[in-house]
């Protein structure tokens, strides 16, 4: 029989291998054993020893959370063992799905009327314009390319990094996660932007003091660096 | 098979029972067979501005509950020669006495009959609006330039782009010259513009307009109005036609004009 459990030692603590041919109790069975095994042998070690970070990688299965509990009690068994993780090289579609929906651009085209809510949970890109009493909302960023004259609350779900971008040339509301602003139509916000000849593109960001602040486009990079970076926003929602 | 188009504008006092009245003449005048259907029931204004009141005998709310035929409802309006009819509605019930399906089923039964049947929506955007919305193939949305109706035009627009009707078309009513060439109201492209919508007609504030719905008589017959031409001039871009928009410059008489008084 081929072995279905794999001990590895790595700098810090073990690393349990379950492969993801063969059946559930088969593999409990197989680690079971393994555990044991090991526990006589640990009859040696005192107490002195500090705790042993042990991740579990099940290659491409996933488990449920009751066998999960099942997993981490059987390895847990030697009091030295501590489950850091049971980690997947795959995951379930509807989790993918999220994620995908969470990091991806939505493109939405349309003019936003009074009483309209646009809602999205990951960053949108409004190509169109918000009439007053209308209302663009997104757990994420919100890009808006048009007039906004109605409200664009980004982080929603309390997000406070979240920024908006838009060319704020009129009376408007900016929220960013529960911090609103109220945008006049003359405010020093936009003060320049009338005294040049085009509205220049502007955003909306929660600055270090928690105060709602706005940044030149070109200066987005530096107070949001993470921004438009899809994979280290990946690995943070990982 | 006729065509049902809704008359709305969510505000109230812009001019939809006006506009429902003169277009309705208008498109009869160019030899449509046209039914007028009153949907704001108990508050109904559209027989008094026809000049119809005293002819009412059953209402839609009786043709609903069945104590009449439809065809017993109807008005004929004899000065267009089986032109214009109008269905009135009830002044004792209130707007819940009629609900979508029968809405439809009505509007159903007269397009059958007629070329276009104009619903008259009631202001708000409640029960009254949706039965009138329910049935419409096409809707007309009637604005003013002033800033509380847009925004109620815009709510509206919103409203119908959840339905199935195709599009809405703009009128701009009530435009009073002067402030738009000031710049102290928004001018028909901003507007336009700012709903982004197909405009299908501009009206300038006329006395007349109030005048001749007094007597009964909707502006449209008399020939020489301004708001009359335009009105003429929207049913004809309903009918298909391109027809140029009014200028909006006020005329600047010369001094032999001004002197010799306006003949042109």
């Amino acid at each position: 029989m081929a072995q279905k459990i794999l001990l590895k030692g790595v700098k810090d603590g073990y690393q349990i291998h379950l492969q993801d041919s063969g059946s559930y109790d088969e593999l409990m069975e197989e680690l079971a054993e393994l555990i044991q095994g090991i526990k006589k042998d640990s009859q040696s070690f005192s107490n002195k020893h500090k705790e042993i970070q042990v991740l579990v990688k099940t290659g491409k299965r996933l488990f449920e959370e009751s066998e999960k509990i099942k997993i981490r009690e059987t390895i847990e068994e030697i009091p030295l063992f501590k489950v850091k993780a049971i980690t997947s090289d795959v995951i379930e579609i509807e989790k993918a799905e999220m994620w995908q929906k969470e990091v991806s651009l939505i493109l939405e085209i349309a003019t936003v009327r009074s009483g309209q809510i646009i809602e999205a949970s990951g960053d949108i890109l409004l190509i169109g314009n918000i009439n007053p009493g209308g209302m663009i909302r997104s757990k994420g960023n919100i890009f808006i390319i048009g007039e906004l004259q109605g409200i664009a609350h980004a982080g929603f779900e309390g997000n406070d990094q979240a920024v908006v971008v838009s060319n704020f040339a009129h009376k408007s509301q900016v929220r960013i996660a529960d911090h609103i602003h109220v945008m006049e139509e003359n405010s020093e916000e936009n003060e320049e932007n009338q005294s040049s000849t085009k509205f220049s593109y502007k955003a909306a960001y929660m600055n270090d003091l928690h105060i709602l602040d706005f940044e030149p486009v070109n200066g987005l990079k530096k107070v949001r660096p993470q921004l438009g970076n899809l994979s280290r926003r990946l690995y943070e929602n990982g | 098979m006729g065509k049902a188009i809704v008359i709305t504008s969510g505000k109230g006092g812009v001019g939809k029972t006006t506009s429902t009245a003169n277009i309705g003449t208008a498109l009869a005048l160019q030899g449509k067979k046209v039914c007028l259907v009153d949907m704001d029931i108990g508050l109904r204004n559209l027989d008094v501005v026809l000049g119809l009141e005293n002819r009412i005998i059953y209402d839609i709310v009786d043709v609903v509950e069945e104590r009449a035929k439809l065809h017993q409802a109807i008005i004929k309006d004899k000065r267009f020669n089986d032109h214009l009819y109008l269905l009135p509605a009830a002044q004792n019930a209130d707007k819940s006495a009629v609900n979508e399906q029968q809405m439809i089923d009505l509007v159903g039964e007269l397009k059958s009959d007629y070329d276009y049947i104009l619903i008259d929506c009631p202001a708000g955007i409640e029960q009254g609006f949706k039965n009138s919305i329910a049935a419409a193939d096409e809707a007309i949305l009637i604005t003013t330039p002033e800033i509380s109706a847009i925004r109620d035009a815009d709510r509206i627009i919103g409203l119908i782009e959840k339905t199935d009707i195709i599009g809405p078309k703009l009128i701009i009513n009530r435009i009073r010259k002067n402030m738009m060439q000031s710049g102290e109201v928004m001018d028909v492209d901003e507007i336009t513009r700012h709903l982004s919508v197909d405009l299908l007609g501009i009206i300038f504030d006329d006395d007349n307009v109030v005048r001749s719905s007094n007597q009964g008589n909707p502006v449209v017959l008399n020939p020489d109005n301004s708001a009359s031409q335009a009105y003429r001039n929207i049913a004809r871009r309903i009918l298909g036609e391109t027809v140029p928009l009014m200028s909006i410059k006020e005329e600047k008489l010369s001094i032999w004009q001004k002197l010799f008084g306006k003949n042109k």
